[in-house]
């Protein structure tokens, strides 16, 4: 008898438990669930936040601009492949300001363009007066064009692809002038000195292990970052792409070693020097970038004049991934728009795991000889990139203005067996060696 | 014999054992809940703010100084209305009043104007709203103001708050002009200019984003 009471005793209050249990639950569920949601969008709404602040990033690096006080023109070289909308433009020549808003928004397409502040702004001051001169986007980046100096105005006639960064005359009253900082460059370059000043030209190669600070561990391309004594003239630029120029002349001599990072079947260097230097001339284009909209593994396709040469490359849609890729991929490089009857064709493969690198050249039935260059993907910093150098001067005997046509497509293999294929559309591309502009900075400080 | 009590039926036991943990638990759980009800509200609003935050996108195009006037060009690029709040100049603050505050209407302290485009007609002025203060302290906190009263003896011009309405360009067609007027600024100095953007939230202003400009003079 008292065991069959302790048995009901023991489940009366199992069941007494179990309810308690579950009333307690249904109270704190929502709290729970509330706080739940709270955690949840907050970190949707620090994503979204990071994501428009990564967008202008984008928006104020693949813009790179200047002003032509003399004509009244800002060049503006629109490097994201995508047209970008000018909104509102102001300017001061220091007593009298204009503010113009553009109800359609004028807009940037990819590529140079040039805008006259008087006709296309109606902008009414005295350009040669003009001070500050500001543009704001549709994103809300503001575009604060530097003056062109005289290097620019040369180089952007010649090489139509080119808008450079800049040190003039009338951001440096009195001429050129001493800056104290950091000058960094790393990639196929050419350094000539004459013992007291240095040319460096080529194209830069982001440096897998760079020497120098830049932003985390961004592979950094190329680094200028000065300003004067008083500090009232900075500069500072900033480059992780693969297959811009650089042309820049300075003095003293800096340190320069081979450093074959990210290069491959030909000798690459790295530049660096601190302290005080003397800027002659200096001049950078950057590389274009060349939307492909379509879902797959070709995010970008790139390409820059060279000395006597172009760089064609891929950028790859890869930066969720945090592995080593794997990936090949064509390049048709030609003065017809068709694959079947393309001048080159440059087929290419990648190993990220153990830097496995193989590219060939074909024209026609002819293996030719070439160099690549690449990025592996830092994680949530930088994607792949792969070029690839193409001497299309002797290759094609053709001449500065000839229209190329530039295709490309890439195969990305995961870890299973599954490959996707993705093929940017034909692009486009006048060539405009920068041979003449270098040879000219080069007799002009080192002489024939 | 007579003096054994008879055992209560374990079934009722059971019953007062339930009911006693559910009591207990249900005051508990009301105070938690009370007490979370409060964190939720007031976690509610935070998410609401840092939303708000991260969809904002004002533009502060320029900021130049001429005639006594300070002017600021703004735009309003995002996809949501921006509540301009009060502004600051630090840099004219003195010891003995608050000279570097103005607020819409000079609701607290000085006067600051905002004109739809580049008009100074007064029926081109933005849309003033006003409603209550949420979060005194924050605004004490962030204007660096010493005590409540130094707004005003009056508690309900304290508890209150105005703010300019700046459309989106997009809806609105227009940027913004901010007149703040008769300042004496010195010349060749370098003066910080902070906007705090508001927004309403169960109708009172919190204070959403702070903007940051330089005036050079």
């Amino acid at each position: 008898m008292k065991h069959r009471i302790k048995i009901k005793k023991g489940i009366a209050g199992l069941v007494a438990g179990l309810i308690a249990a579950i009333a307690l639950l249904v109270i704190a569920l929502p709290v729970m669930m509330q706080y739940q949601q709270h955690i949840t969008e907050s970190y949707q709404i620090e994503e979204y936040a990071t994501m428009l602040k990564e967008l202008k990033e984008i928006e104020e690096k693949g813009l790179a601009s200047c002003y032509d006080s003399s004509t009244g023109t800002i060049s503006i070289n629109n490097t994201l492949g995508e047209n970008v909308i000018i909104v509102l433009a102001y300017a001061s020549d220091g007593e009298n300001e204009e503010i113009k808003y553009f109800q359609s928004g004028k807009i940037i397409a990819p590529g140079i363009n040039r805008i006259s502040i008087t006709n296309d702004l109606g902008i009414s001051l005295d350009p040669s007066r003009i001070k500050i001169l500001k543009l704001v986007t549709s994103r809300g980046t503001i575009i604060q064009p530097p003056y062109c100096s005289k290097v620019v105005i040369v180089i952007s006639e010649i090489a139509l692809n080119v808008v450079l960064g800049l040190l003039g005359k009338e951001q440096a009253p009195g001429g050129l002038q001493s800056f104290q900082g950091e000058i960094y460059a790393h990639g196929f370059i050419y350094p000539r000195d004459n013992g007291t000043h240095i040319l460096i030209h080529g194209t830069t190669v982001p440096d897998p292990t760079p020497t120098v600070e830049g932003h985390g561990d961004y592979p950094i391309a190329f680094k200028l970052d000065i300003k004067t004594e008083q500090g009232n003239i900075k500069y500072t630029l900033i480059r992780y792409e693969l297959g811009d120029y650089v042309i820049i002349v300075y003095s003293p001599l800096p340190t320069i070693e081979p450093d074959n990072g990210g290069c491959y079947n030909g000798v690459c260097y790295e530049v660096k020097s601190t302290g005080d230097h003397t800027i002659y001339s200096f001049g950078y284009s950057y590389v274009s970038k060349y939307s492909d909209n379509d879902e797959g593994p070709l995010k970008y396709t790139l390409i820059n004049n060279g000395y006597n040469y172009i760089i064609v490359g891929v950028e790859l849609d890869n930066l969720e991934e945090n592995k080593n890729f794997h990936y090949n991929g064509t390049i048709y490089v030609s003065r017809t728009a068709d694959v079947s009857e393309s001048d080159i064709v440059i087929k290419f493969s990648m190993d990220e795991s153990n830097d496995e690198v193989n590219a060939s050249m074909y024209m026609g039935d002819n293996v030719i000889d070439t160099k690549a260059f690449y990025r592996k993907q830092v994680k949530d910093k930088v994607s792949s990139q792969f070029g690839v150098y193409v001497p299309v001067e002797n290759l094609l005997n053709i001449i500065p203005g000839t229209v190329l046509w530039v295709k490309a497509e890439v195969t990305y293999c995961s870890s299973g067996s599954e490959c996707i294929t993705d093929e940017g559309d034909w692009i486009s591309f006048t060539y405009n060696p920068l041979k003449l502009i270098v040879d000219l900075i080069y007799r002009k400080y080192f002489g024939s | 014999m007579n003096n054994l009590r008879k055992p209560i039926s374990p079934v009722l036991s059971a019953v007062i054992l339930a009911a006693t943990i559910i009591a207990i638990g249900v005051i508990v759980l009301m105070w938690i809940s009370g007490h979370s009800s409060m964190v939720i509200r007031q976690s509610q609003i935070d998410l609401v703010r840092s939303e708000h935050a991260a969809k904002e996108n004002l533009v502060i195009v320029h900021a130049s100084y001429s005639g006594g006037n300070i002017t600021i060009y703004v735009i309003n690029t995002g996809y949501t209305k921006v509540f301009l709040g009060p502004i600051r100049v630090p840099e004219l603050r003195t010891n003995t009043d608050y000279a570097d505050i103005f607020t819409p209407e000079a609701i607290w302290f000085r006067e600051y104007v905002v004109y739809k485009n580049n008009s100074n007609a007064d029926k081109d002025k933005a849309l003033v709203i006003s409603m209550p203060l949420g979060a005194l302290p924050e605004y004490l906190e962030n204007l660096e103001i010493r005590s409540p009263e130094d707004i005003s003896p009056n508690e309900d011009i304290r508890n209150q708050m105005k703010a300019y309405r700046v459309d989106p360009y997009t809806e609105s067609n227009c940027f913004y002009k901010i007149v703040i007027p008769n300042v004496l600024l010195e010349a060749g100095k370098t003066y910080s200019i902070e906007i705090w953007t508001l927004i309403p939230i169960y109708s009172k202003l919190y204070m959403c984003k702070l903007y940051t400009t330089q005036l050079v003079t």
